[in-house]
């Protein structure tokens, strides 16, 4: 097999060369500048098992809220024709191009104590839900669950029902045929959005300083700990930024065949 | 025990199923029409996976589907089973789960389940394969799983929608003998929707022919060899059903003094042998290059069957052979008149028939 000739000019490989050296060298930064000989007496310093239990506590706590609402609205978008579909889809998507700040200022506004949601929760329970922990389940599960919807849905779509109308006549319900046809019919991508949503979460920031505070112990997860650490103990941001970073280079790994196949 | 009604589905542009049906328990009924005829609507409209837009559907005094009334049967509340042309096996589940879909759908435990997949995997030949995975299977061994599969569910009448469409020549005749088996395992009605003649003169009890979402026959298979009411039934029905016995390649059907070669045989015991009447070739002089089968024989009779002639050949072979109006010049074709047949072994569908045949 003899390739054609190749027809990218050559300022466009200059300026992809550019590109990649421009995503690179932060990377490499961080590994020449990470102190490596101390780095494990700084990951099992306190100030970093603590956020790094809390931030996994929360991410897949969070995960786990994006699977319970977010796979029903993703099959619901799908298949069912109700006026308002495309503004729900709209609604549920926002989070993703929304800037965090936003999202965590909005929940505020409805979980906090003047709030829609929160005035009611408060005078009911005596309870307030910004600056606890479940706040930042909440901001986490408000911007990773979109990813699982989407996911969900192109999945969904892409079933044609033959599988599932053949389990109907063999006398499954509607309940039985979406356990043990629909659902394992898109397992890979209900994996994957899995995945990518608690990436997200892991990696949620903007919404969860506004809306969940940054108390120790509390609600101070990992990418907030490196925020504060950086101005006043390098190592440990560096540190807890690698972790972070090994973190997605592993769910990247773990993606590359449902993201671009077996190539 | 019956299903049936007048049921009548209006399919956007200009296709429209209107018919009524009658499908008693214990009978099976082939379905047999051309392409578009409305076969697989009515295998929907009975299962329950297509709603009427008219008539009514009962199940001996249930109503299944009555949209006058607004009352509708969900298919998984039905029970009727189906199988389907493209077996839609669950790629997720291996061959044995796959059969115990049904009764662990009803709520039957694990281990009684498991017993009735493996009873019926047995029954289509496939015992051994209990822990293969449909992506592994041949279309031939897909299809028996598809069957078992239906059956487990124990369904109050069985639809088998183009059971043989997907597979090669040389595999449909051991699985006609399959299916036979199959149907007789459900009590109820059971249904065989086909466009291959064979299949409704092999497995059915009655045929109904359809044609442009209308039933333009009601019929045995009998009376519609004998008396077929339209183009497309006089040409299937032309189709020449033997019954003798088989031993590897050799057929040599009752009452003929003339033993046939057929391509796709295999085995020794009774059968049953389908020819179409086109496949036979008529020669003044007998073929050079011969195909396997070749014999001398004299005409019966000739008849007119819309644009071709239907010639009844006699002794040692009685079978109808399909021949152009210039052939019927050009060779002279008469009662009496004498020729040579000729007929290629890969022309004959072969079903063994056990010991029912």
């Amino acid at each position: 097999m003899t390739r054609p000739p190749t027809t990218v000019p050559r300022w466009v490989v200059a300026l992809a060369a550019l590109g990649a050296v421009f995503f690179a060298v932060p990377i490499l930064g961080l590994l020449i500048d990470a102190p490596w000989r101390d780095l494990v007496s700084i990951l099992t310093g306190s100030a970093v098992l603590e956020a790094l239990g809390l931030s996994l506590v929360t991410s897949v706590a969070a995960a786990v809220v994006a699977a319970v609402i977010g796979v029903p609205l993703g099959v619901v978008l799908a298949r069912v024709e109700f006026p308002g579909r495309r503004l729900v889809r709209a609604l549920v998507t926002l989070p993703m191009v929304l800037p965090p700040v936003v999202g965590g200022v909005a929940l505020l506004l409805a979980f906090g104590r003047r709030g829609v949601v929160g005035s009611i929760l408060e005078s009911v329970t005596g309870w307030t839900v910004p600056f606890t922990t479940v706040a930042v389940v909440l901001a986490a599960a408000f911007v990773a669950t979109p990813f699982l919807v989407l996911t969900v849905e192109g999945a969904v779509r892409n079933l044609d029902g033959r599988h599932e109308a053949a389990a109907a006549t063999l006398g499954a319900d509607p309940g039985t045929v979406f356990r043990r046809v629909t659902l394992p019919m898109i397992l890979p991508s209900l994996r994957a959005g899995l995945v990518l949503a608690w990436a997200r979460a892991l990696g949620e920031f903007g919404a969860t300083v506004t809306f969940a505070g940054n108390l120790p112990g509390r609600t101070r997860t990992l990418p907030l700990a490196v925020f504060v650490e950086l101005d006043t103990d390098r190592a440990t941001a560096i540190t807890m930024s690698l972790l972070l970073m090994a973190v997605s280079l592993v769910v990247l790994v773990s993606m590359r065949e449902h993201w671009w196949g077996r190539r | 025990m019956t299903l049936g009604g007048h049921l009548v589905v209006a399919h956007g542009a200009g296709f429209r199923l209107d018919l009524d049906v009658e499908l008693r328990a214990g009978e099976t009924v082939a379905v047999l029409g051309p392409n578009g005829a409305g076969k697989s609507t009515l295998a929907g409209v009975l299962s329950g996976l297509t709603a009427l837009d008219d008539g009514v559907l009962r199940h001996d005094d249930v109503v299944l589907d009555d949209p006058a009334a607004g009352r509708f049967v969900p298919p998984h509340e039905r029970r009727i089973g189906v199988m389907f042309q493209d077996h839609r096996l669950f790629d997720h589940l291996d061959v044995a789960d796959n059969v115990a879909f049904g009764p662990r759908a009803a709520g039957v435990d694990r281990r009684t389940a498991a017993a009735t997949a493996e009873r019926l995997l047995d029954m289509v030949g496939l015992g051994g394969f209990s822990a293969r995975r449909p992506a592994e299977l041949s279309g031939g061994q897909a299809q028996r799983v598809a069957l078992a599969r239906a059956l487990a569910a124990a369904p109050r009448a069985l639809v088998l929608d183009e059971p043989l469409a997907a597979l090669d020549v040389a595999t449909r005749g051991v699985m006609r003998s399959v299916l036979a088996d199959g149907l007789a395992e459900v009590p109820g009605p059971r249904v065989v929707i086909t466009h291959d003649p064979v299949d409704a003169f092999v497995l059915a009890d009655r045929v109904l022919v359809l044609e442009g979402g209308r039933l333009v026959q009601d019929a045995t298979p009998t009376e519609l060899r004998t008396a077929p009411r339209s183009t497309y039934a006089a040409e299937v029905a032309g189709t020449n059903l033997l019954t003798g016995h088989l031993d590897g390649s050799r057929f040599e059907p009752v009452g003929a003094d003339l033993a046939l070669v057929v391509a796709h045989g295999g085995g020794a015991g009774p059968a049953t042998v389908t020819i179409p009447p086109a496949a036979v070739s008529l020669f003044r002089a007998e073929p050079e290059g011969s195909p396997r089968n070749t014999w001398r024989t004299s005409v019966a009779r000739v008849e007119e069957t819309g644009a071709r002639r239907r010639v009844t050949l006699d002794a040692p072979l009685p079978i109808s052979v399909d021949v152009t109006p210039a052939s019927v010049d050009e060779l002279a074709l008469g009662p009496g008149v004498e020729v040579w047949a000729s007929l290629k072994a890969t022309e004959i569908s072969v079903t063994p028939t056990g010991d029912a045949g």
